[in-house]
Parts: structure tokens; sequence; C-alpha cells
């Protein structure tokens, strides 16, 4: 089907038009290329929607949202007594709804385990009208962490990596506190960067050295996806630093930085750390990040990172959680939290991240999430999006912060607001970029019909809370600001991996003795994820990269 | 004989095949029922199911089901504004309310095979409930571990017996506790619970297991309490975690399932088109959710051999094989190909660590499967309202 959008403003920094108001012309899934006499007459299509110049915008990509997977299903159990309002965690239905509602088109879960990958693709197959992948984690298992004891060979590892990749249908390597939850196994409480892992002798910095160099010469389309270790603790900015310059200058990503970054000075022994790790940001190109912001008000924590949520469980809010070691290879935690403006830490969590937001130059390689639920549910960004563009906002909010909190950080003095192009690439194009997704963030012909119309309100967080229409391959799925009832076939969007079968069955007898099952059980297959987790297509990414060794930059 | 087959999913272990398999008696006792006359397709089936639909407060009472065939129950709750309730274990309720009142440490099979240094498990139902158990946890390429077995009688299959009445299990426990917390002004405890308390306070990671079967009553429920306590007490200074195990896979999946697609479990009515969780009906009896709904469909899609619940439903979409054990209340009954017999499906492990797809070991019945009936009458539910609301338009 045709339809021509008329008088859209393009907010897409990649498009030609960008700022302008023209027509956008939609042929079936795709973003058409303008035709050559126009439509004036309808002679190309008679659909033809008057936008009256509301703003035109890809649709959404959210690259780290815990939305599907054992984990998310506990916390629906355990807050399920919680009123509406406080609820972060929904139903799947619910879930795509809200995003389709905010203009979000696709989305990616960044902990899926290896042997719950089903579960994580079936949750995902059922949020609708999305688009979606995961991140399998890794860096915790005991036969990764012997063979990288063991000074494992390259090549062998890199099979194991794709394989990893390829039997959970991943689109990237997630690892989780480096060697951390393994250790605490081992009743081992801390693991530092350079600390080895009292079992297997190997450090951190060695589990994120070795897989951000498997993940680059395998052609992962994604940089190693990093949950640093040391996550809330006070000081940690260090140990950050340490684990972002493991990658010795390959492609590495820190996620949710917010909780990675304290430094310890101060009244409270904890202060920012976002001027650090900004500078070092800036000053390295290899270095992407999503910020992890916190939003007062009450949500979950839930982690793979056991030991963290361990710790964690004291601050529970209300007082319940559930803390379970899984498989051998992570954990799942799951601790209500209610972030407060009037509490210290709660108030410098909120401060840097923003700090972070705003410090760091390059809207390509920083990104906007809240690491929902941690820092607080997605539906969330209209309103961070408003603190970013609008610093007279952001300053009144800062008021009303625990003032010595305010006063740790530099947030205040920051003038910088966010034009609508960097909120653009921060929400579209630069999370396309960094997973290589060529097809979308972006409303150039040839991309895939994934767009947001949003009418522009008093302000930008009541403009981005509800988008005017919301197509997902060029099917309308929310016009009017409503849900339209339409169903999208959406994708399970995968990395397409390579690897030495003889690696894999020289390594078997350790996987399945790791795994307590054959790895063909274990394995997803292609028929599998179409024919029973999803009525869709499986997308696979493949890194244009095709040489070892070779450095993708942006 | 049992059927060759590569997979076997009678108990929520879903072990692969090994001739070993062929010898577990809880799949010989569900192989082993006898069965029904096998059922010609029913042409009232789908009238039936209708009907059902369309009467003022139907229920769906699953009693197991794999991961497609509730995802089809839930559909077709929202077609017809029913209620789905899942018959669920009281131990697995027990423990969704320490968790959220207290706290939970838990574990998986995986860890409690391979990173366990000591596994205590605990009741008198694990071996006949979770026969090939015993073998996974004595995985001897783990770390060496030292293994006891509290319960009423002397069992040696889970390693060392520590023999207790069942009625002293919650003291014992607490003694333990006790004992642990400070050991100079605690009584003294008797030579097995010593034992006991030494082979916790010698281990790094301690895993305590059960299944969720076991505990079932008020003094079970403050036994959990008190393993939950014992948890987190150990922990902090060493590692001592939770392993409950539901010894039925179909129950499992059902509970996953019901909770992501609907935010509730188990117990949820779909109205005004949302889902909102029924706590009238959480401690309600067999004849409170008789009198509370006009109509009930019962599904069962995996074989269990358990007996089912004595609800007048007026139809049972069950096994074909275990038709029999339908309760006479039942209006209708209709067998159906049970998942990893004669139909493939998702189901999730008992420690809700896995998901496996269990494939079907023989061929593929004619007869429609449970997930197939569903979507059937979802449709023609839909299809219905369709018409009615452009009936009124007109």
């Amino acid at each position: 089907m045709r339809t021509e959008y008329r008088q859209a403003r393009i907010v897409d920094p990649l498009h030609p038009d960008n700022g302008r108001t023209t027509s956008v012309f939609i042929d079936g899934q795709h973003i058409a290329v303008p035709p050559p006499g126009g439509n004036s007459t309808g002679q190309w299509s008679e659909n033809i929607i008057d936008l009256g110049g509301a703003l035109f915008l890809a649709g959404g990509i959210d690259i780290h949202t815990h939305i599907g997977g054992g984990k998310v299903n506990l916390a629906r159990m355990l807050l399920s007594d919680l009123p509406e309002a406080d609820r972060s965690v929904w139903p799947t239905r619910r879930t795509g709804e809200l995003y389709n509602r905010m203009g979000y088109t696709t989305c990616f879960e960044p902990a899926m385990l290896l042997p719950t990958a089903r579960h994580t693709h079936l949750e995902l197959a059922d949020t609708p009208n999305i688009d979606s992948g995961a991140y399998v984690v890794l860096g915790n298992e005991d036969w990764l962490l012997k063979a990288l004891g063991e000074n494992i060979e390259d090549a062998a590892l890199d099979s194991l990596v794709a394989w990893a990749v390829q039997s959970s249908g991943a689109m990237a390597v997630k690892v989780v506190n480096p060697g951390g939850i393994s250790a605490f196994r081992f009743n081992q409480r801390r693991l530092d960067v350079d600390q080895n892992h009292c079992a297997f002798g190997v450090s951190p910095r060695e589990v994120v050295r070795r897989l951000s160099a498997s993940a680059d010469r395998i052609g992962l389309p994604h940089p190693l996806h990093v949950h640093a270790s040391n996550l809330g603790v006070p000081g940690n900015v260090r140990s950050t630093i340490s684990t972002l310059q493991a990658s010795e200058g390959r492609p590495i990503h820190l996620t949710h930085a917010q909780f990675n970054c304290y430094g310890d000075a101060g009244k409270y022994s904890m202060s920012s750390g976002a001027e650090v790790l900004a500078k070092y940001v800036n000053e390295h190109k290899n270095v992407s990040l999503d910020i992890g912001q916190v939003v007062f008000g009450q949500t979950v924590t839930i982690s793979a990172d056991t030991q963290a949520q361990f710790n964690n469980r004291t601050h529970a809010s209300p007082k319940k959680w559930t803390v379970n070691d899984i498989g051998c290879s992570a954990g799942c935690g799951v601790v209500p939290m209610r972030y407060q403006d009037k509490k210290y830490v709660h108030s410098l969590q909120w401060c840097i991240g923003l700090e972070l937001m705003l410090l760091i130059e390059d809207p390509w390689r920083v990104f906007l999430t809240t690491d929902h639920p941690n820092g607080g549910p997605f539906t969330c960004y209209p309103h961070l999006i408003r603190l970013l563009m609008d610093k007279s906002f952001r300053r009144d909010h800062i008021a009303k912060l625990h003032a010595d909190a305010a006063a740790e950080t530099l947030l205040r003095e920051v003038d910088r607001e966010y034009t609508l192009d960097e909120i653009a690439i921060a929400t579209r194009a630069a999370p396309a970029q960094i997973l290589q997704m060529h097809d979308r963030g972006r409303v150039t012909p040839g991309a895939l019909a994934d767009f947001a119309v949003y009418r522009q309100n008093s302000d930008w967080e009541s403009t981005f809370t509800s988008a005017e229409y919301v197509v997902k391959s060029g099917q309308t799925v929310i016009a009017g600001g409503q849900p339209t009832g339409t169903h999208v076939p959406c994708q399970t969007l995968s990395a397409a991996t390579q690897l030495d079968a003889t690696v894999i069955h020289k390594h078997r007898a350790k996987l399945e003795q790791a795994l307590q099952q054959p790895i063909g059980r274990i394995a997803i297959t292609a028929t599998e994820m179409d024919d029973i987790l999803r009525d869709g297509t499986l997308a696979s990414y493949r890194s244009p990269s095709e040489t070892a060794g070779a450095h993708r930059g942006n | 004989m049992p059927p060759n087959v590569s997979e076997c999913c009678y108990c929520s272990l879903l072990c692969s095949t090994t001739s070993d398999m062929e010898d577990c008696p809880r799949r010989m006792r569900v192989l082993g029922q006898p069965q029904a006359p096998l059922q010609s397709f029913d042409a009232e089936l789908l009238p039936r199911l209708l009907s059902i639909a369309k009467d003022e407060r139907p229920l769906i009472w699953v009693d197991s089901a794999d991961v497609g065939t509730m995802r089809q129950v839930v559909r077709f709750a929202e077609s017809c504004d029913a209620t789905v309730h899942i018959g669920q274990s009281t131990g697995t309720k027990i423990q969704k309310r320490i968790a959220a009142s207290e706290g939970w440490l838990g574990a998986s099979l995986n860890e409690a095979a391979l990173h366990a240094d000591l596994v205590i498990s605990l009741g008198d139902s694990l071996a006949a409930e979770l026969p090939q158990l015993a073998k996974m946890l004595a995985t001897p390429a783990g770390a060496a571990k030292t293994q006891l077995h509290i319960g009423s009688t002397d069992s040696t299959e889970f390693g060392k017996s520590i023999v207790l009445p069942r009625e002293q299990w919650y003291a014992g426990i607490s003694q333990l506790l006790h004992h642990l917390r400070d050991k100079h002004n605690a009584p003294a405890v008797s030579p097995q619970l010593a034992q006991l308390g030494n082979a916790i306070k010698a281990s790094r990671y301690a895993v305590v297991a059960w299944q969720v079967d076991e505990f079932l009553d008020e003094i079970d429920e403050l036994l959990l309490r008190r393993l939950s306590e014992l948890a987190r007490f150990r922990s902090q200074s060493a590692r001592l975690a939770l392993l409950s195990i539901d010894p039925n896979p179909g129950r499992v999946t059902a509970h996953e399932t019901m909770l992501w697609a609907t935010g509730f479990a188990p117990t949820a009515t779909f109205s005004n088109g949302s889902w909102h969780p029924r706590k009238d009906l959480l401690t309600a009896k067999l004849d409170e959710f008789q009198k509370a709904h006009s109509s009930i469909l019962m599904l069962r899609t995996t074989c269990s051999g358990a007996p089912l619940p004595a609800i007048a439903a007026d139809l049972a979409l069950l096994p074909q094989r275990e038709r029999k054990l339908a309760p006479e209340s039942v209006k209708h009954t209709f067998g159906v190909p049970s998942i990893g017999d004669k139909r493939s499906g998702l189901l999730f492990r008992g420690d809700n660590s896995l998901v496996l797809h269990c494939q079907r070991t023989a061929p593929e019945e004619a007869s429609p499967a449970a997930a197939d009936l569903l979507a059937e009458a979802s449709q023609a539910m839909t299809a219905a309202q369709r018409d009615q609301v452009q009936g009124h338009a007109e």
C-alpha cells in the first residue's frame, strides 16, 4: 500500500531535507523515493495524510531495556500487588503498546541467559508491534572462565562466543560484572578489575579484554556490551575507567553508565564521577555508553548481577526481594526500589545521569536509557527528553533535590540544551548505527517504514509522550494517539556468526557438563524461532567488517 | 515397554534420553496408566467450547499446559472475558509469600549439581516425584560435594540419611538455626543435627532442595520460613541457597506464560479490555470456584499421572492417555495429543532455569491439539463480536 505523508517536518540528521517540511512517501514496508512527478493529483497514491508540519522522526530504538525473560517475570510476580501507578513492569502486550505510544518500534533485551534464551524470545515475540532482539550474557560461565584462565587461543574462543550467540539467537554479547557473579558463587564477595577470580585465576580486565577482542573479530554488529564491575559502589568510576581501558582501543559499550560513575569524595563519601568519565569518553572515540538515568518514584531493579543485588536487598522498598543463582552462568536478582528526591544518594544518581548526557560531546556515542526498569520505567523518556532540552525546567528540578547532592555535581552550571536533532540521534540514528541496523533509525528512502509523528506541544515532554501516528513496517499502529488494533508481524533481530564446528566438538563435553544438557537441545534453530517462538522472520545482521581484527569506528 | 523416545517430560527434569530413562519409575507410572479407547473427533467439541465462552462467567481451569497452549488459553479468555486459574501448588504459593515478606535466596539445579559442595535434600516424596534428581545432583564432575537427606525414613538415594519424623522437621531446623547463630547459648542439638550443622559450617556453597508439593500446610510454611532465615543468615558469611522444584513442568509453564501474557498468576479475569488479578479467589476452595463461575473448561496437555481436581467442568481437554483420570463430575471429556507424545511443545523445567522444546515422539495425530481448538474458538468469538459491532453500527 502506498501513502503520502504531506507537510512532515523532517527530524533526521541523515536526511537531506532535515529540518524542512516536505512529503514522505511510503510504499509497502519501506520509505520510498519521492515519485518524479510528485503526487499532487494523487496519481502515485490517493492515500494522503496531511501532517500540518508535525515532527516526523524514525521509530525510536531502545538499545537496553529489560522487557523479556525470567527475571522480568519474577518482577511481575513479586510486584503484582502494587497499584497500577507504581508498576514499572507490565505484561508483554502492554509493554509493546506503551512503547508504540511513545513512538518506539525496536527494542533490545540486554540480559538473555543461554539456558533460558527461549523464555526471553517468547516474551519478546509476545510484545506486539516492535522488532526486538537480545544480548546473550557471557563472562561468568564456568566453561568460559576456565578457558580464559587456561589462556584459550583466540580462534577457539571466537568459536565458543559465536556458538553462544548463534545458539541463543542473540544480537550481541553482554558481560555482567565480569567474573564477579561467578566469584560470588565461590563466596568471593568482591572482585575488582585487576583481582583474580579465586577459582579460575582470571581477572575482570582479562575477561573484558578477551571478549571485546572476540566480539570484534567475529564481526558482531555491536561492541561488547559491558555492565562493569563494582556497580553501585562509591568510587567505582576508577574501576569503570579501568574496565574501558581493558578493551585496548577496540569498540566497547558501557551500559547504564550512571550506576558505575561514582566518586567517593565529600561528606557522604559518595560523589559524582561524571566529569571524569565524560572526559574519558570524549577523548576515546572507541567508547559508547547508555546512561541508566534514575527517575524518582517506585520502580524495581532487576539484574543478572547477583553480587550487586544481594548487597542491594537491604534497600528494598517495599521490603521484598529475590536473588537467585541461575544455571552456573549468571543470576537474577529482583529488588524493588523507590527513588526519592530527598535522599542524597538518589538525588546524586539523578544528577549524574544527566551530567553524563550533557557533558559527553558526541551524541552518536551516548544513548538515553533508564536501564528499564532499574533506573525507572521507559515511559519516563519524554520527561528525560525535556530535562535535556530545557535547562530552565532542569534547574527547577535541581532546586527540589537534596541540597548537598546538587552541590556535589556540575549539573546546575551546565547550560547545554539538547537540540531536536540530537534527540533524534540519541534515540534513533545512533542506536541504529551502534547495532549496525542500516534499515532503520532514519527516514530516508529505502529505510524501513518505521516512524513516529509528533504534534509539537508547549513543552517537549508532552510532545514526546504520545505520538500522533506510529507506523511499523508500513502499517499504522497508532493513529490519533490511540492504538489501531493492527497486529504487525515483527522480527527477531540477531547476529549472523560463523564458527569452527571442530572447536565446538572439542569443547562439547565441557559445555554439556556446564549446561547439564546436550548442546543440541539448548540451541535455537531458525525454524524454531520462526515457527514456534514468533510468526515473523528471523532477520540476521552481519557486520560489514569481514576481516579479523578490523576495528569498527563511528 | 515404554516407546523409544528422545526426550521425557513426565516430570519436570525434562531428561534427554539415555537407556536409564526407560527404567525411570515415574515414566513407567505415567505410561503404564490404563488408557481409555482412542477417541474419534467430536463434532460437538467446538460448539461446546463456544458454549462455555458465551456463558456469563466462564472459568478456564488449567492443570498444566505448554507455552503454545497457554498462549491460546489467554487469547481465548480475552475473546470471552473469562477467568483463568492455574491449579497451583500450595508449596509455590508459600514460596511467593516468603519472597514477598522476607526475601528469597534461590539456586538452580545446575548450581546444586556443579557448584554446591553441600546439598541437603528434604522430604519423603523427592525420589518418587523426581526419580532422576539424585543422579543429577551427584554429578561426578562437579565440585566434590557432601549430600545429606532429611526425611522420615531411611533413604540413601540422596546421600547420607538424617531420619527425623516429619513432625520434628520444623523444630529440628529451628534448633539448628539457633545453634548456628549462637552455639554458646543455644540448647544442645541432637547428634544428627550437629552433623548437619557441621556440614553447613564447613560448606562454601550449600543448597537445600525439595519438591514443592511436599509442603502444603501452615506448619510447612513455618518450616520454609525457617529455611529462608537459615539461607539469609548463612549467606552473610558463606553461600546457602534454596531450591524448590515443581515436579510438574506443565504447571510451571502455564504459570510463567500466564504471568508474562497477563501480568498476573495464578488467577486473573479479563474484563473491560484488561486483565485483573483475582485476590478473592487466592484462598478459594474448589466449591467456591464452582459457585463463582457459570461454566468451566478444564485443561491439561502434559501427562503427569496426578489426579485432577473434582470440579464439575463442562468440558475437560486432557491428554488422550489420561482421559480416565477425569473426575466423574466432568460432563464431557475429550482426549488431546499430549506434549512430548504426539505433539511438540515448549516446557519449563521445574526449577525455572531452563526452557526446552520437547519434541513429539510419535507421529502427529489427526485429532486437534488443545491449542488448535482454543485458537479456533477464539477466532469464532472474535468474528462473532465483530459482526455484532457492525450490525449495531448499521
